[in-house]
Order: structure tokens, then C-alpha cells, then sequence
């Protein structure tokens, strides 16, 4: 029972996250009203961050119901940052390399 | 030898073949880094890839120009449909309790991991600027197909790799306990993992969940990657409604196709014919049969459809591949490439018998064609815009070399894979 509410639990924040990161960046597409936001503030691209986040943090509802709680934090950690990690290595290495 | 030490073989064997045949991908892996290398510091001009006039100057007269699209929007098409075959097949034998098939759903599973990566990077040698890939995200707009495709693959690629990972959990926990040297890696990878029924259970469950919501993601995934072509009025050929159901169609195809190939490439090279049985194989080759009927349909009515009524600038396309200077590469692909793997996996409706290796021999031509297909679609298209001339398209040595290097970077990520993991659920084999 606490097993499917915790992938209940992280499969609504995802949500939320995915919708908050669409929502956000639907905004900025077409008004000028995300830039009043605090988040936008920041200087931080927290629309798509958000949108990516929200996506992975539902797939890993499956985690959650499996693994403990240290180790889906990791699993959670590695998919995030593994996934900005690809285009982060990516600009690096190409941006030394285009004239 | 048991069934289970068998399956281990490729995990804890390893002969001089082995290690011929990842020194083999390096070298290859490398030519293809070298090629890369030269495309990043020297432009786009080292590929055969031109602007679709190329007038000498913007008053001028026009001349023939080129594809902006090559060969490597093609293997982005070709790779994304191979990993069609991975978690939708595992997926399938799950949700429908195929136990037969079970022996196979792990083959598949890697294909898509393996694959998908190669269809992301396919896309990143085709821009001129790949240091602003980022810009994919931080400028992208909900309205093109270009960020759909990118959410798509996302949510597939992170998909596949919660579905593998939690299939190969018990696996991992298993080897920890049978391979002493390397414990270490597969305890800590297995996270306190101990395998008791109420665990097995939960990952069933959890499985059966995950792998409901993945089939919707895969159809999802080439639908997309078809409204990248469906969605552009343009361009004669592309602006298609059956284009979303031909392209998932195809993608099912080359996947079974492929993992027919490696299954029956995995019971030769171990001698896994008591696990990889004839009546496996067969399966899978009916479930191809069955596609490919459904796809060579779709391609007579998007053809007969062209022909019969067509806007000009289908028909010019239509003309150009048909009886133009593509018709050699169409009409091949018609008669070798689905003709005759549509013959030898319609055989045994008609004459008893089913023929492993003849079987093998379709689905590699059956690849080979898909990815020519998908040749077909893209450049022809844009070798004929409207309001200018034909075109002309030659890839370059540089630019297929690289369009290689996704398949060396694939073989070796699958072979490093195996070398580490079993190809085969051992529960499977268990019972």
C-alpha cells in the first residue's frame, strides 16, 4: 500500500512539473507576463529544466516503488543530470571545435 | 553445461574472437571520430549536403542545387525505427503474457537503448552548429515537430532505461552472487536487491505498468518523427495523412526484422538452439510476415494515390523515382528489397517447412531496405522543390563514414553490454 503511494506521490510531482515547465514556457512563447514570474528572475531556463524534470521524475514512479528511498534519489539524480550531462558535453567539446 | 551456465557463457567466456572484434569497432569507432573531427572544424561543406538552389548570386540565374537533408536525417529515421523493436516487443510479450518469447525480449530491449542514442546523435551531425544544440531547449516552440520529436525520444530514451534496469535487477543481483571477481560492480548496481517472491512481485507489477504506458510513447515516437515531414505542405511527396501510421509501420518492421537478425546471431554464435528454439523464431518471423504485408500495402496506396491524383509536385517527386535518376534505387528496392524477403517469409504458408538461416537472410535485406526507403523519402523531396530545378545529391566519403560510425558505436555499445549482462532473462530460462 505505502509502495503505491509513493509512486503515486512522484507521479503527480512529475505531472505537476511537466505541466509547470509547459505552462511557463507557453507563457514566454506568447506574453510577456513569465518574465515577471520570480522563477524567471533567476536567470535560470527553469520552463524547459522544468518540463525535462517533470518527465523524468514520472518515468521514475517505477523506481520508486522497487527501490529505497536513498537509492531512487540516486537513480533520480543520474537520470537528470545524465540527460543535461549529453548536451552540456556536447556544446563543450563542439563549441572548441567549430571555427 | 546447463541452460543457465549457457546463457552465462557470453558474460563469462572470453576467446581471442572476442577481443578481434572490439578492436576491430575501435579502429572503425576512431575513423568515424576522425571524420567527425574534420566535418566540426572544416563545415557542412565537407558532405555532399547543399542548399536547395545554388544560385551564383542572389539576382542570378538558377542552377541545379542540392538536399539539405542526407544521409544522416535518413539514419535518424533508421535508428529511431530500430528501437521500435526493443521496448515495444518486451513490451508486447509482457502486457500479453507471451512466455515463449520472453527469450528474445531482452535482445530487444538493449537494441533500444543502443539505437536510440545513435538516432540523437544522427540529428546532431546534421546541424552545422552543434555547440547550440542547446538552443533546441532554451528557444524551442511548442508548435514545431522538431521539440515534439525531442520530448518524444526523451521520454522513450529515460523509458527504456528504467524498463532495462529493472528487468535486468534480479540478473544483476544473480551475477553478484555467481561472479565473485567482479561482485563488487553488480552488488552495488543491484542496490539491496535480494529476491525474494514479495520483490519479484512488486518488479512484475511495476513492469506490467511501465510497459502500458511505453507502448503509447513508442507509437507516439515515430508518429512524430513523421509529422517532421507529414506536417510540411512544401515539400511534393511529404504532405501525406497516412504518413504517421506508414512510418510506425516501417519502424515495426526493421525492429522485428532486427531482432530476428541478432536472435538468430545468438543461437548460432552460443548454440542456443534449446533456448532460441525454431518455434521462437518462427514467431517472430510470422509477426514480420504480418507487418510487412500491412507496410507494402500502405506503400501500393500512398503510391497508387500519388500516381492517380496527385498535386504537381507530388507527381514530379512521384516521376523522379519512378522513371528519373532514382528509379534504378526504387525499383530495386521494390523487387529485392521487399519482393523477395516478402517471398521467403510467405513460403511457409504455402509449403511446409520454415527455414531459419533463409529467414535471417530477409530480415538483413529487409534493414538494408528500410534504411534505403527512408533514403527515398527524405531526399528525393528535396531534390524537387517547388519553383526551382532539380537538384543533385552524392554523399561525400566523410559524411557516410560518420553515418558508419553510428553503426561501430552501436555494435560496440551492444558488445560491451553483453560482456557485462546476460542477453537472456534468466528467469526465463529458470521457468
Amino acid at each position: 500500500m505505502m509502495v503505491n503511494v509513493r509512486s503515486a506521490t512522484v507521479l503527480i510531482v512529475g505531472f505537476l512539473m511537466l505541466v509547470l515547465g509547459l505552462s511557463l514556457w507557453v507563457l514566454g512563447d506568447q506574453t510577456d507576463s513569465v518574465v515577471t514570474l520570480p522563477l524567471a528572475s533567476t536567470g535560470v531556463l527553469w520552463a524547459p529544466f522544468l518540463w525535462i524534470c517533470g518527465i523524468i521524475v514520472m518515468l521514475s514512479a517505477a523506481f520508486a516503488g522497487v527501490l529505497h528511498a536513498k537509492h531512487y534519489l540516486m537513480w533520480l539524480a543520474t537520470l537528470i543530470l545524465g540527460y543535461l550531462a549529453i548536451f552540456g558535453i556536447l556544446v563543450a567539446i563542439t563549441a572548441h571545435l567549430v571555427p | 553445461m546447463t541452460s543457465e551456465d549457457s546463457i552465462l557463457q557470453s558474460v563469462t567466456k572470453t576467446g581471442t574472437g572476442f577481443y578481434v572484434f572490439v578492436c576491430a569497432l575501435v579502429v572503425l569507432t576512431c575513423e568515424f571520430l576522425y571524420a567527425w573531427y574534420l566535418q566540426l572544424t572544416t563545415g557542412l561543406v565537407v558532405t555532399g549536403m547543399r542548399s536547395i538552389y545554388n544560385a551564383p548570386n542572389y539576382m542570378g540565374p538558377y542552377v541545379a542545387g542540392g538536399s539539405p537533408w542526407g544521409i544522416y536525417i535518413t539514419n535518424f529515421i533508421f535508428w529511431i525505427g530500430i528501437s521500435h523493436a526493443g521496448i515495444a516487443i518486451s513490451a508486447s510479450v509482457r502486457l500479453m503474457d507471451l512466455k515463449k518469447y520472453k527469450v528474445v525480449a531482452r535482445m530487444a530491449e538493449v537494441l533500444t537503448l543502443v539505437a536510440l542514442p545513435m538516432a540523437g546523435l544522427s540529428i546532431v551531425f546534421d546541424q552545422g552548429r552543434p555547440d547550440r544544440i542547446i538552443n533546441l531547449l532554451t528557444y524551442g516552440r511548442f508548435q514545431s515537430p522538431m521539440l515534439w520529436d525531442l520530448t518524444a525520444i526523451t521520454t522513450y530514451f529515460m523509458g527504456t532505461i528504467v524498463y532495462l534496469y529493472l528487468s535486468l535487477r534480479g540478473d544483476i543481483n544473480e551475477l553478484a552472487h555467481r561472479l565473485p571477481k567482479r561482485e563488487w560492480f553488480y552488488k552495488r548496481l543491484a542496490m539491496n536487491y535480494q529476491g525474494t517472491e514479495s520483490e519479484k512481485e512488486r518488479h512484475n507489477q511495476t513492469l506490467w505498468w511501465l510497459a502500458l504506458a511505453i507502448v503509447p510513447i513508442m507509437v507516439t515516437v515515430h508518429s512524430v518523427v513523421s509529422f517532421v515531414f507529414g506536417l510540411m505542405i512544401a515539400r511534393g511527396g511529404w504532405y501525406s495523412t497516412i504518413f504517421a501510421i506508414y512510418f510506425v509501420v516501417g519502424a515495426i518492421v526493421s525492429g522485428v526484422a532486427a531482432v530476428y537478425s541478432l536472435a538468430w546471431i545468438f543461437r548460432w554464435l552460443y548454440k542456443w538452439q534449446s533456448i532460441i528454439t525454431d518455434e521462437v523464431l518462427k514467431g517472430v518471423s510470422w509477426a514480420l510476415r504480418n507487418v510487412l504485408i500491412i507496410y507494402i500495402y500502405l506503400w501500393i496506396a500512398e503510391e497508387l494515390t500519388t500516381r492517380y491524383m496527385g498535386t504537381s509536385a507530388d507527381l514530379r517527386v512521384s516521376d523522379y523515382l519512378w522513371f528519373g535518376p532514382y528509379a534504378p534505387i526504387f525499383w530495386t528496392l521494390a523487387v529485392v528489397g521487399f519482393g523477395i524477403p516478402a517471398l521467403i517469409l510467405l513460403k511457409p504458408i504455402f509449403r511446409k517447412g520454415f527455414n531459419p538461416k533463409l529467414t535471417f537472410v530477409a530480415s538483413i535485406i529487409l534493414n538494408v531496405a528500410l534504411w534505403v526507403k527512408r533514403f527515398s523519402i527524405v531526399v528525393p523531396s528535396l531534390l524537387n522543390p517547388p519553383l526551382y530545378p532539380t537538384g543533385v545529391y552524392i554523399p561525400t566519403p566523410t559524411e557516410i563514414s560518420i553515418m558508419l560510425g553510428t553503426f561501430w558505436m552501436a555494435t560496440l555499445l551492444y558488445v560491451l553490454f553483453i560482456k557485462l549482462f546476460p542477453i537472456v532473462d534468466l528467469d526465463v530460462i529458470k521457468g
